[in-house]
Parts: C-alpha cells; structure tokens; sequence
C-alpha cells in the first residue's frame, strides 16, 4: 500500500498525457506534453500552426484543471497512505472510488478540450476547415497533419495505481473476513 | 570510276551504321528500369563509373562524413560543400554583397562591417578570396573559426562557424596584395598573412627606380582571441621583408612549433616595363635558379613585438624593422629551387615541402638540420638586406622528382604525400620515408590546389582528395567562353586513386580548401535566444519581442519596432514624411528550425535573411515620395505571399 501511495509521488512531477503531430515538413514531429499543472512540449510552434486555422491559442493558465490536479494526485496519495496505516477497508474504497471519478473527469474534461479547440475557430481565420475533434486517445487527421494523442507515464501510473484499487479493497476484505476464522 | 562509286557506297553505308548506332545508344535511355547493369549499358557507363557513383552518391537524408570550405575566387566568397557527395551546401558571404543573405543590403551591422573593410578610402564590393585556413587546437582542426584571405585587396575575414557567417574583416594598408594567408598556428595564437607583390613601406609614393631603396615585403601576424571571437588589431604586428615576392606560407608544428615558413620569389627585384624594351616580369623575376623560403621565428617575434622600441607604427599597424628582426634572429633565409609555390609542412612537423613551379622536383627541408644551422649561425652569407643565409646542401633531407610544375602538397595518415603537378596535369603520391614516387593520376585539367581530409594538421585522414582545376575545357555542357573551374575528387584510401567525381565551380577561380570531418561542426539550428545579434553573438539591445512592437518618432526619424511571425510582419504599415530617416529594428519571433524570414523593401535596395531569433537593424532615409511594397522575400509558409507591408512615403507638402 505504502508502494502504491509512493508511486503517485513521480505524478505530479511527469507528463499525463502526450499529443503529437507529424507532418511532411516536420519530420521529427512536434509534441505537446500534458503535465498535471501546465502544458508544454512545441506549443509556441504548434499555436503559430493553429493560427492559420483560427484555433486560440493554447496557454496553461486558461485551464482551470491545471490548478488543483497535482493537489487531487496529493488528495489520493494521502488515502492511500491512510489505508496503509490504519488499514480500514473503508477508506480504501472511498480513495479508490474517489480516485476514479476524478480519473472519469479528467478524461471528460480533455475530450472537452479538444473540442472547444476543434470547434471554436475563428471565423476570419487565414484557413477555413471543418470543426473537429480530435480523439483524446488514438490518431486523428488534421490537414497535412496526424495527431496522435496518448496517455504518458504519469497517467500508465495512475491507470496502474487505480487498477490496484479493487484489488487491495479484495485483500483488505479478505483479511477482514479471515481474520476471526484463525 | 567504278571503284570510287563503291567507295562512296561503302562510305556511305559505314556513315548511316555510325549513326543508327549512336541513335540507338542515346535512345536507350535508362528509362523506368531498375536494372542496374542495364542503366549502367544504356549510360555507357564503365564498372569504375559505378564503383564511383556507388561512393559519392547520397541518398536524400544522409549527410556528407566531411565538410570543404573552399575559396570562392573573385566571388570574394566561400563555398561550402558537402565530400564525397560534392554538393554545394552553402555560398558564405566574406568580401563580397550577397542579398540572399542580407549581406550588404541594409543591415546595419553589415554594413558597418564592409564600410570598415574599405581600403585606400575606397568602398569595396568584391575580393579575391584564396585561401581559407580554419582555427586550430593543438594542430588540428577544432571547427569554431574560418579565417580567409583576400590577394587583391590584403585583407583577412574571420567566419565564426556556429552560425557560418563572417563577423570581421581587418585590412592592411602597408600591403599592395596579400597570398600568403591565411594559415594559422597551431593553436591559432596567430592568422599569418604575407603580402605578395611589395610597395613602398615607410613612404607613401615611390616609383620603380626606388624599387631596392624604398619596396619591401611584409608579413603580419594577426593575433586571436578565441574568447572575444575575434581578431585583436591593437595585438598583431607585422615584420618587414626584403622587396621579394612572397607566396604560400605554413606555421611549424610539433619540433618545428613557432616558426613560419614563406617561400618567395622574383628574388631578382626585376622591376618589369616590357614597354620600354625590358625583359617582362614573367622572364625578369624567374632568372635566378634559386629563390629563398624565409624562415621566421613568430614565437620570439611576439615578444620582440611587445617590447617598448622594438617597432615601427605605419598606417596605425606596429612594425618589427627588417634589421631588428636580423638583429633579434627573427628571420633567416634558405635557397629553394627557382620560383617555388606551396610550403608545406609534414603532420609531424619535421619536414617543410617546398615545390618549385619551374623545377620538377619537390625539396624536403629538414627542420632540424635548419634548427641546427640557425643555432650555430652557421651561414653561407647574408642577401643584400643582411638577411642570413643558411646552405641548401646541409638543410635539405632529399628530393623527389614528381612532375612538371608541382605546386602544393598535402598529406594522408601513411607518410605519404600529394602533390599537384600543374603542367603535367595530375596529381603525384610521393612517400617520404623510402622517399619515392608511388602513384599517380590524371587530373582535368591544369590543377592548382590541392586538398585532402584534414591533409595538413597534425593527424591526416587519408581519405578524399579534391583536385582544383584551373580549366575545365571537355569536361562539362558548354555555357559560352567562360568556364566553370573543376573541382575533382579522388578516393586515395586504396593503393590507386581513384577519380570519382567532378563538381563544376561557376561563381569564381578557386584557389585553397579544407576538409574537415562534419561532426567537428557545431552550427547553431536556430539562435539561442528571440532577439540575439550575430553581430555581437549575444542578445541584442534592439530585440523586439511580441508585444513590444511600435513606431515612435523623434523629429525627423522615424525608429519602427518590427517582428516577423508566419505569415505577418507587425507593423504592417511604415507612414513617414519624404526626407525622415527611416530605422527599423526586427525581429524574426520564432524558433522554427528553418523558419528565415526575408525583408526586402521594393525600390530601395534593402533586402535582410533573418534567421530564426535574429534581430537585425535596418536604416535609410525615404528620400523618394511614394508607396513601396515590402515582403518577406523567404518562402515561408502557405500564406508567404500575404506577408507583406507598405512602406508610405508622404510627399512634403
């Protein structure tokens, strides 16, 4: 359990996501990187590229998210601790169930991103393309332009944390239950 | 009569044979096919062509394993290629205006520089580059500084390699032409440079019959400050030189660190005027069977040059006295076969090479038999200057018969040699040690230098040698009476050289190159920081930043803050009075690798490359009343067209 807490420790500090895009004149691609409180990666280059298509620009302090995910990774980190030191089965469900709300959030809120991105153009823009929306996980095609969104180490991480969830809440019962048995 | 009907037909037939063949053969084209021997057929091309073609081509993406800076000749420029593949990389602006480069078209940081670079109060817009040197650390190439000499107007260009382009341009004034420079030393303390065809020295004018009393040689030591980037004028000093001609030098290296070896010739001082019935000078200067390779002690120079007394100033440059540079043992003199060329000295800085253009032999001096000499002061007698003179015979460590006319020699990393035979029109491999001739191969055609994979530091390659022809003639499509010189490269890592490649060179005669393997290279993709000077390689003070656009004015000058972004230049509209001097300080905003936005304004003769994060100046004054377009002139991006401006030019009223 204590593993479990600590391995949320290098979230906070690694990418979340990735979302990168190759092009013909861009043959080592360019690379926007997630990180719980900022984005960073091409975005001067990728912004001046959206600009031709009146996309905004794309800045960390527009995003709400960006302020208080690294203190729900902390939120989670501290559960787990919990559920470590005290070892009630309890908290481990409400840490794990909390967890994955905020998980389910998270991935609505990107998938929102993206949207608004796709979708709120400027109408005097140079370029004028359809409203898209590219898929938060998988490949989309934007112009001369593959975009490949991903998760990256720190959500593997929490995806792996989370899923060891049930898990430990499983052995915690067990343990519970086969305690009075001896 | 019959007979001759028959010889007719035969004629005849034979005729329409020839033709149908040679129609068939440039018909059968390589075509579609993938069929390397059938391309190979259908070409006419021979199992060597392929082997060459297989050792120089560059599929699309690969880089070249060496990169030669060579001289651009009277283009005043140089051009970097790309060895084996002999592509043409880049054409650095040095001496000369280039406007793809913005190079003398409104930047005021070039212009300020070529304005400097002017000689005898005249602007100069063209050099006769020769030969470039690049820097040296501990006798190799280190890949941070070019430096390269103009003959026609004594000059030396400083070209820092990290954004290859040219920074510096010092003159001599107490020169009439320069050729033997550039070389460095070996950790290029010191740019030689040596003038070639004297002037008078301590007076301004003096005609030929003062041509022993008042012409000198000279040569000057330009000191470097790799930390400043550049040469330190108030640091270098020049040492006077009897009235010779003075060629090609080298800086010792190794036993031999310190010294400078120059060769000359017209040791004669014929004074020419084949007008008023004398012997020309092509026949007055090569009488004497033996001209001097001068022997210079730069090291000590340094410090005769730094004491009080020790020098002479002319045209604000120090001079070290020919008789204090006698008296001080700076300089000595040895006899070297009739008119020589190249001195060059051996990777182990044992041996100067010295070839004699009107003698068929190379000479090797050994550095320690003249060591020897000097410090015994041993001398056979003095020139008529006082100069020392030490004894052929008991300096010399052999001679080798390569050729008519050699001319230069450079090296591998087997002990052997190259050498450029200009008469017979090929370029000899001689070895030192048995000293004999081992190979030899035809070049085309009349072959100057030579170069060859870092063929004269302290540690050879001994891989590629590029041939540089002075003629052409058969080798290329003709394009009128002016003919690209030809740079040929020869494969010499094998027992044989191999010819593999002829480049055409049609910006200029080329003279000297260097090689150096690329990944000695560290050019900058993009500059480091938005807004950095390659002036000063540092941030500069009229950066202007995103936000930080404007135009302001102060009386009559109009001072514009401009960036350039894809695809917009902000402002888009420069409003001033007719007669306003106009200053514009931009800004290219991006880190875009390749990302070069150009800035040329319509009429006015300004045109600036500004490279990604670079801040450039530009100024004039609207003398001409009207609207005037300006544009990026770098294709930039879809919207390239649209990134543009007007400069308007209200009339006074």
């Amino acid at each position: 359990m204590v593993v479990t807490a600590l391995a949320l420790v290098p979230c906070i500090f690694l990418p979340t996501w990735t979302i990168g895009l190759k092009a013909p004149q861009y043959p080592d691609g360019l690379a926007l990187k997630i990180y719980p409180n900022t984005v960073a990666g091409d975005v001067g280059e990728v912004n001046l590229l959206n600009h031709y298509i009146g996309m905004h620009a794309i800045e960390a302090d527009e995003f709400p998210e960006f302020r208080f995910i690294p203190f729900f990774i902390l939120r989670f980190l501290m559960f787990a601790m919990l559920t470590a030191l005290v070892g009630r089965m309890a908290i481990a469900a409400i840490g794990w169930i909390d967890f994955v709300v905020f998980g389910a959030v998270m991935l609505y809120s990107l998938q929102h991103w993206l949207y608004q991105y796709g979708h709120d153009l400027a109408p005097e823009a140079p370029l004028n393309i359809a409203p898209f929306t590219p898929h938060f996980i998988g490949v989309t095609h934007v112009g001369q332009f593959t975009v490949s969104s991903w998760p990256a180490l720190g959500a593997i991480i929490m995806g792996v944390v989370g899923a060891m969830g049930p898990i430990i809440v499983f052995l915690e019962w067990r343990r519970l239950k086969g305690t009075p048995a001896e | 009569m019959r007979s001759k009907r028959y010889l007719w037909a035969l004629t005849f037939t034979a005729v329409v044979a020839v033709a149908a063949v040679v129609g068939l053969g440039s018909c059968a084209g390589p075509g579609g096919s993938s069929d390397v021997g059938a391309i190979a057929r259908a070409r006419g091309l021979t199992e060597a062509d392929v082997v060459a073609a297989v050792k120089t081509y560059q599929p699309t993406g690969k880089f070249d394993e060496y990169i030669m800076f060579g001289s651009g000749g009277h283009s005043g420029q140089v051009v970097v290629i790309g060895v084996p593949s002999m592509r043409l990389l880049k054409v650095i602006a040095v001496f000369t205006p280039e406007p793809w480069q913005g190079y003398g078209y409104g930047s005021v940081d070039h212009q300020e520089m070529l304005a400097g670079a002017g000689m005898a109060g005249h602007d100069l817009s063209w050099g006769d580059s020769h030969h470039p040197a690049l820097s040296e650390t501990d006798g190799d190439y280190d890949g941070e500084f070019l430096f390269i000499n103009d003959k026609a107007n004594p000059r030396i260009a400083l070209i820092d390699l990290r954004d290859f382009e040219t920074k510096q341009i010092v003159t001599n004034e107490n020169m009439g032409t320069n050729h033997g420079g550039a070389f460095v030393t070996p950790n290029t303390e010191y740019v030689i440079e040596a003038a070639q065809y004297s002037i008078p020295l301590w007076t301004d004018y003096a005609d030929e019959s003062r041509y022993q009393e008042d012409y000198r040689g000279l040569v000057t030591l330009w000191k470097f400050d790799r930390e400043a980037g550049r040469i330190d004028e108030g640091r270098s000093f020049s040492i006077e030189l009897p009235p010779y001609w003075h060629d090609l030098s080298d800086a010792g290296k190794g036993p031999s660190f310190g010294w400078v070896f120059l060769n000359s010739f017209n040791t004669e001082m014929a004074t020419g005027g084949v007008e008023d019935g004398n012997p020309p000078f092509e026949s007055g200067a090569s009488q004497n069977d033996m001209d001097y390779m001068h022997i210079i002690n730069w090291e000590k120079a340094a410090e005769v040059a730094a004491q009080r007394g020790m020098t002479r100033t002319r045209n604000g440059r120090r001079i070290i006295p020919i008789e204090v540079a006698i008296e001080q043992g700076l300089l000595y003199l040895v006899p070297e076969p009739k008119s020589p060329h190249g001195a060059d000295v051996t990777p182990d800085g044992r041996f100067v090479v010295v070839s004699g253009k009107l003698d068929p032999t190379v000479t090797i001096y050994s550095w320690e038999k003249m060591k020897q000499a000097i410090d015994a002061g041993s001398f056979t007698g003095h020139d008529s200057y006082g100069v020392p003179i030490l004894d052929f015979a008991s300096v010399i460590e052999g001679q080798l018969e390569v050729g008519l006319g050699p001319l230069h020699t450079q090296f591998d990393d087997k002990g052997c040699a190259y050498t450029s035979i200009f008469l017979d029109t090929k370029v000899t491999k001689w070895c030192l040690d048995p000293l004999e001739v081992v190979d030899d191969i035809s070049v085309h055609y009349n072959v100057g230098h030579l170069a060859t994979a870092e063929g004269d530091t302290k540690s050879p390659d001994g891989k590629y040698l590029v041939a540089m022809n002075k003629w052409s003639l058969d080798r290329f499509n003709e394009v009128g009476p002016l003919l690209p010189q030809n740079f040929q490269l020869i494969d010499i890592e094998g027992d044989e050289m191999q010819l593999l490649y002829d480049m055409p060179i049609g910006i200029g005669e080329p003279h000297y190159a260097q090689i150096i393997k690329a990944d000695k290279l560290e050019a900058f993709r993009v500059y480091p920081e938005v807004g950095w000077s390659p002036a000063t390689m540092s941030l500069s003070s009229d950066a202007v930043l995103a936000g930080q656009e404007g135009v302001s004015r102060r009386g009559n000058t109009v001072t514009v803050r401009m960036t350039a972004i894809r695809s917009h230049f902000n402002p888009e509209y420069i409003r001033v009075r007719e007669g306003d001097r106009v200053i514009i300080h931009i800004t290219n905003i991006e880190q875009a690798f390749d990302a070069t936005h150009g800035f040329g304004i319509s009429k006015y003769n300004i045109n600036l490359s500004i490279e990604p994060g670079e801040a450039q100046t530009v100024e004039f004054v609207a003398d001409k009343a009207g609207v005037f377009p300006f544009y990026c002139t770098e294709f930039c991006s879809a919207l390239h067209l649209e990134m543009m401006g007007y400069l308007l030019v209200e009339p006074r009223g």
